[in-house]
């Protein structure tokens, strides 16, 4: 057997491989392209996830336990407590305060997310020097207080020099600090990450107004004979003294927390880079299709000679498997190069989504090469699985008597009711409730509905063609005569257009619905005529306030009628971390700013324990009206009464609104996280604006219009990536009908010959390949787009729902999918015309 | 005015001569067998003169017109109202029922609806397959599917025929069957039919006989 197979690989494909070199080229690119998409889509992932964990690991080694706070910050007195109760023990705490911060930049207060977001780190410098392995490059106790540390690679960046003065917004107002120095590293030690700026703690709990206050202590136990569990042990003593105050975390439960914190981004760019894989799988059945049918003659004959089926089959898994391996290098390769680039985007967007990523360079494990050849190897031996049957499967006779041997398929594939059951299933899956997993809600019945969907449509679509009958002229005769009766390429021709189409056309109703809905509250959500932040808050993480001292300033402004401010903190429930504001009701009601999912009665908040909360968190939490929900804070946990439920579509954390007297007793804060300012009839908005930018240069200060604006542009910013991949979906199902056409024509070359005997010019040929072709794509659109119509409120009713506990309201944009299927239309008949043309040159076999 | 002048024909596969200067003509009605081993040239000379392959030198005159130097579209022209063809493996367009098969031809002429499926009905008439004209080509005996291929080659009425091993994937009695109704319709339209064969047999039914060998006649 194995020696039939050799023989096969060594007179046919490797032969071949030299012969079509070109054809070898294109599929060795298809499949080298997406493995190369793949690779570099979980590199950059990975590496950007990296120096989101590395985050807190750059400064000092990894610590035995941090300790946090479940709301608000940890008080330096407690720190005293934690080192009373841990005695003797040798045991360093390191506490640590952090805030991120952006740079002063004159010209960039207009626009959201314009500039770049470090994070201001304070610790205690002395115990860090103790610890580190190298010290700093300058006597940090020495230094003047408003000193800073960076890394040799930021400091190079931004082309600063010790005694750099460094200009920052932090919360309302604009701080300057000198570079002190440069941070070292240690062998052994994670690089520091290049967006940090490192202080010692009390100057930085000076600079950010956060006396006696820090966020996380980070605690070092050294082992020794005196204290054999010592670790274990200073996790129960610290956990045994919080007393609800505190929560002691280990490295996995900090990993866990950025692993869940990302786990929903991950899973996005892992699913597109399995479909940049899924395309050149499907493009590498096509393409191997064609070869198949091109070496049927010799198949043919090797089988006359006795080589068994089975060989044959073998024979092409083998030269598929060895294709694969050969793309799989060149991809892994390829994506690695492309991962460097694509880290630096993946990380940017994690910095702006979680406020920190260090990530600059991609990595390639040997182990995630492997796994890199391995997918491709995967992709091609399941995308020649296919076309390695038909090849074994190849009658002898059928091909060497020149029979017109056009192949129709198994039966099994040309039966429509597999399709139909495909969808029927899919439709049942849709009804299923979202798993729970790790406090997330993930919709795996509606994403395993949305995958079986796809084939289910695509396959039963194939009957639309069936329809094609009545024409009067001979081209069309003859288009529509393999339309009406069509072979197993036709219907995977069919069902790739119909997927394609679909994901495009779901995608943009989910695009258009989001935008449908987001318009509509932006409306209603943003109608105070001028918005003020601070200009740090760049990030959804970020913690920068206005102080209530420049709130009050403002309001003596005699062009401003009313102003509101939104008081904020973040406390940890399960599932992550959850916003609790402090908002003014009589402002709310009055300009009706909530848009209800649940109205609350009018006098809501005169209850001392009434709360709101957005729709996400309701979803998430399993709340509604009526439901009581346990919010930590330092006064110990409190419990209130759900009354009412908001949208709420700029934030998928999940939030939880109070009346603000009882905001300010419970957190002690009367900061403003954001500010809403109501005018006087007759005030001009732009010259409010100018005049706070001017008089408060820490602030972001928008008008309504401004901020409407800004908030559309990045939201459709945030849809770009998937319009440019809506076009390649289009692509790739125009190249792969282009591919199944010349299949169809390689396969009917005896048919071809016989419409140029009775008369057939070559455009005639070339006409009806290009009808058969436009006939495809018809059925494809249609099916497609009636697909997509269902796929769309698939993503809107139960994806979103379940996913982020989003209602959206359903918009199909008519003119936007009307407009994919004539373009759909007009390239697939191009593409087919000069598929036809091609076939029409096709020389005629010679029967001596 | 001969129905088809071909003159000094020869035409080459990379090195290896396939046609070495074949002359032959054939007159309005006439029935020719070409005879020969495999490989000696039937089939290539049958090609150039239905110009689906071109020949390196020489002439080939159907109707006195030269399809060497005619363009592609004249080409196909001419394959529509002049020609017609019958091949050993029938050839029929499989996903095209019987009657559409027939009716090809007529719809490539332009020819109105009605008046195709009178001619066609009639022709499947005459040659004993009206009742499968609903029928695909797979559903089709060899027989039934050999005249079908010799009704849609001559429905057009062209001025010449060309057959290559027409019986050759016959039984003996289809093959019988098959070669009546050529001549048969040959007489009734005036066709000249060349039937390229390995049977005597199927010469005999013919008005001349050609022998080729290594590409060259040897009459």
């Amino acid at each position: 057997m194995m020696r039939d197979v050799l023989i096969i690989l060594r007179q046919c494909a490797l032969r071949h491989w030299r012969l079509a070199w070109r054809q070898q080229v294109m599929l060795l690119t298809i499949l080298a392209l997406g493995t190369a998409v793949h690779v570099a889509m979980r590199l950059a992932n990975r590496s950007a996830l990296a120096g989101f964990v590395r985050f807190s690991d750059g400064i000092t080694r990894d610590s035995d336990w941090t300790v946090r706070a479940d709301a608000g910050a940890l008080k330096m007195e407690w720190l005293r407590e934690m080192r009373v109760a841990l005695g003797s023990r040798p045991v360093t705490l390191l506490p640590v305060i952090e805030a991120t911060v952006v740079p002063h930049i004159a010209d960039a207060a207009g626009s959201v997310n314009a500039r770049p977001i470090w994070r201001l780190v304070g610790m205690d410098l002395i115990a860090l020097q103790n610890l580190a392995r190298k010290p700093l490059q300058q006597d940090a106790t020495a230094a003047p207080n408003d000193t800073v540390y960076v890394s040799d690679a930021m400091a190079r960046r931004q082309g600063w020099s010790v005694g750099e003065k460094i200009a920052l917004v932090i919360d309302d107002r604009i701080a300057q600090v000198t570079l002190g120095g440069v941070m070292p590293v240690a062998p052994d030690m994670p690089s520091p990450p290049d967006h940090l700026l490192l202080m010692d703690l009390p100057r930085a709990q000076e600079l950010l107004r956060r006396a006696d206050e820090i966020d996380r202590v980070e605690v070092l136990a050294t082992a020794g004979a005196a204290f054999p569990n010592l670790r274990a042990d200073v996790g129960t003593v610290l956990t045994t003294v919080a007393q609800g105050r505190w929560r002691v975390l280990d490295h996995e439960d900090r990993r866990a927390v950025a692993d869940n914190m990302t786990s929903a981004f991950r899973l996005n760019l892992t699913i597109l880079s399995l479909l940049a894989l899924l395309v050149g799988g499907y493009l590498t059945f096509q393409a191997l299709d064609g070869v198949v049918i091109r070496r049927r003659e010799e198949i043919a004959i090797l089988r006359t000679m006795g080589v068994t089926e089975r060989a044959v089959k073998r024979a092409f898994l083998i030269e598929a498997a060895l294709l694969g391996v050969c793309a799989g290098v060149i991809g892994v390769a390829l994506g690695w190069l492309a991962a460097q680039g694509a880290v630096l985007a993946v990380a940017r967007t994690m910095t702006t989504l979680y406020g920190a990523s260090s990530a600059t360079f991609a990595e390639l494990h040997p182990a995630e090469a492997a796994a890199g050849i391995a997918l491709c190897v995967l992709t091609s031996l399941v995308a020649a699985w296919w076309p390695a049957r038909m090849a074994a499967a190849t009658m002898p006779a059928a091909v060497l008597s020149r029979h017109p041997s056009s192949w129709q398929g198994g039966r099994i594939w040309r039966a429509g009711w597999i399709g139909l059951l495909l969808c029927v299933v899919a439709i049942t899956l849709a009804q299923f409730p979202p798993l729970r997993w790790n406090g997330s809600r993930v919709p795996l019945g509606a994403y395993a509905a949305a995958l079986l969907w796809l084939p289910g449509a695509g396959l039963a679509a194939g009957a639309l063609l069936r329809v094609f009958r009545g024409a009067r002229g001979a081209v069309l005769s003859v288009a529509f005569s393999h339309l009406r009766r069509p072979s197993v390429r036709h219907r995977f021709a069919v069902a790739a257009l119909v997927s394609a189409i679909a994901m495009t056309c779901g995608m943009a109703i989910m695009i258009a619905s989001f935008d449908h809905t987001m318009r509509g509250w932006i409306t209603r959500a943003m109608r105070a005529d001028i918005y003020l932040s601070s200009a740090g808050a760049q990030s959804a993480s970020s913690t920068h306030v206005i102080s209530s001292e420049t709130v009050e300033a403002i309001r003596k402004d005699p062009r401003i009628a009313e102003l509101a401010a939104l008081l904020e903190t973040r406390v940890t429930l399960p599932g992550g971390q959850v916003h609790v504001l402090g908002i003014d009701n009589a402002f709310a009601q009055r300009h009706e700013l909530h848009a209800w999912v649940r109205e609350p009665p009018r006098d809501w908040w005169l209850a001392g324990d009434a709360a709101l909360i957005n729709e996400s968190l309701g979803t998430r939490l399993e709340l509604d009206t009526g439901s009581t929900i346990a919010l930590p804070s330092p006064r110990g946990e409190q419990t209130f009464r759900v009354v009412g439920v908001y949208a709420d579509y700029g934030n998928e954390r999940g939030s939880v609104a109070i009346p603000q007297p009882r905001f300010r007793v419970l957190f002690g804060k009367d900061d403003a996280w954001r500010v809403a300012v109501m005018l006087k009839p007759g005030a001009e908005a732009e010259a409010v604006r100018a005049g706070i930018q001017k008089a408060h240069p820490g602030l972001s200060v928008f008008t309504q219009a401004h901020l409407r604006g800004e908030a559309l542009r990045i939201f459709q910013q945030t849809f770009a990536v998937t319009y440019a991949l809506e076009g390649v979906g289009v692509i790739v199902a125009v190249a792969g009908l282009g591919l199944a056409l010349a299949s169809l024509m390689l396969d009917r070359r005896a048919d071809l010959m016989t419409l140029r005997a009775i008369g057939f010019a070559p455009r005639d040929v070339a006409a009806t390949c290009a009808w058969e072709g436009a006939g495809i794509a018809l059925a494809g659109v249609i099916a497609g787009i009636a697909s997509g119509v269902w796929l769309g409120w698939l993503l809107i009713v139960k994806v979103n729902k379940q996913a982020f506990g989003w209602t959206l309201s359903f918009a199909l944009p008519w003119g936007q999918l009307i407009a994919l299927g004539c373009a759909i239309l007009l390239v697939g008949a191009i593409i087919a015309a000069f598929v036809g043309r091609w076939a029409a040159k096709l020389p005629v076999e010679q029967e001596a | 005015m001969s129905v088809l002048l071909v003159s000094d024909l020869t035409r080459r596969f990379d090195a290896r001569p396939i046609l070495r200067g074949v002359s032959m003509s054939m007159r309005r009605g006439e029935r020719v067998a070409l005879l020969g081993p495999s490989g000696c040239g039937k089939t290539t000379l049958l090609n150039c003169i239905g110009g689906l392959d071109r020949a390196d030198t020489g002439t080939v005159l159907v109707n006195g017109r030269d399809i060497g130097r005619m363009s592609s579209d004249e080409l196909a022209a001419a394959r529509r109202a002049e020609l017609g063809s019958v091949f050993q493996f029938f050839h029929l367009l499989p996903t095209m029922t019987a009657f559409e098969n027939v009716e090809l031809p007529l719809k490539l002429l332009g020819i109105g609806k009605a008046e195709r499926h009178e001619r066609v009905l009639r022709l499947l008439d005459r040659v004993g397959v009206r009742h499968r004209g609903d029928a695909l080509p797979a559903q089709l005996s060899g027989g039934e599917m050999q005249r079908v291929a010799v009704a849609r080659a001559v429905i057009h009425r062209p001025a010449l025929l060309l057959a290559d091993e027409p019986t050759g994937n016959l039984d003996s009695k289809s093959g019988a069957q098959a070669l009546a109704l050529i001549r048969e319709v040959s007489e009734e339209t005036g066709a000249a039919v060349l039937l390229v064969t390995h049977s005597e047999e199927a010469a005999r039914t013919c008005h001349r006989v050609l022998r080729m060998r290594d590409g060259a006649l040897l009459e």
